[in-house]
């Protein structure tokens, strides 16, 4: 149980998109888009590591904060409404939730081990949603990846390299994905998805 | 297009991969005995085979694990990939 409030600053988070997203529909749009791109903004990032597999006393604490454990399979991701955890390596996680709270610190203070490491990441990725019935056609333009609905499933996520930027990709249902990138690409990506989406038609919401 | 088993992730495409060099190469087991010569072959002297290399390639753009692969450096056919710690056998005539 946490007792203490783990507060924002004020400040408010800039998103490397500010100013360059325009709403609307584009692309080969008669009917209706097959693609819905968004931004994912402002999201809680932290990257937690630890050296050895992890123990029973760090499964206990993720288990206590966010009411599921850490995905130990490679390439897998779980979720809860709010929070998402995201295998991206041996003993490593990304947690990622709408931000609304200081994870880090959160986190931080219910560990007791010294043995793993914690990375607030939350300035340095950014992030963009995929929806619509062409979402895994949109993708399969940018990465060699077999996204067919019966091999990439839903909590799947693989990192590669998508439109040549080295990117995660997580499933988050049947048409829905999220991609991770470093902050400095956003607007590249951005772009690139807008792109590849012109000929099935795109809402940017 | 070379294709490299990921022991983590899978089967990827090299360009998702960095290449880090010879795996063949050990470290002087006693550092503080090893005279100069030993150093100068760890660090300077690569052989430049012909045929199966066990080389260290890095996911980078994917886990960032090291991989051990075993290739054919004629054909660039990848034979085996591993963990660092593995050791990967292979002879082409066990295999036929």
């Amino acid at each position: 149980m946490v007792d203490k409030d783990y507060n924002l600053p004020s400040i408010k988070r800039q998103s490397a998109l500010d100013g360059q997203i325009e709403s609307g529909r584009f692309g080969n749009c008669k009917t209706e888009p097959g693609i819905f791109i968004e931004e994912n903004h402002p999201l809680s990032i932290v990257q937690l590591e630890t050296r050895e597999p992890p123990q029973k006393d760090f499964l206990n604490v993720i288990q206590n904060l966010f009411n599921f454990d850490v995905p130990l399979a490679p390439n897998t991701s779980k979720a809860s409404d709010k929070t998402r955890i995201i295998w991206t390596g041996p003993n490593r996680w990304l947690i990622v939730e709408p931000e609304t709270r200081d994870l880090t610190s959160l986190i931080k203070s219910q560990i007791k081990e010294t043995s793993f490491s914690i990375v607030d990441l939350s300035h340095a990725r950014s992030s963009i949603g995929i929806d619509g019935f062409m979402t895994r056609d949109l993708l399969l333009k940018g990465a060699a990846i077999d996204f067919h609905p019966e091999v990439f499933l839903v909590d799947h996520c693989v990192q590669t390299t998508f439109f040549n930027l080295s990117a995660l990709i997580c499933c988050l249902d049947e048409n829905r994905f999220n991609i991770f990138i470093a902050r400095g690409f956003a607007l590249d990506l951005w772009q690139k998805v807008q792109e590849a989406a012109e000929e099935f038609g795109y809402e940017t919401l | 297009m070379i294709r490299i088993k990921c022991p983590y992730c899978g089967l990827r495409d090299h360009s998702e991969f960095n290449y880090i060099g010879d795996a063949t190469k050990l470290r002087p087991i006693n550092p503080e005995l090893a005279n100069d010569d030993e150093w100068f072959d760890y660090i300077y002297i690569r052989d430049n085979p012909r045929g199966v290399h066990q080389e260290y390639w890095q996911h980078i753009s994917g886990c960032r694990s090291y991989v051990k692969v075993l290739r054919d450096t004629v054909t660039h056919e990848v034979l085996k990939t591993g963990l660092p710690s593995d050791d990967l056998l292979f002879s082409y005539e066990a295999e036929k």
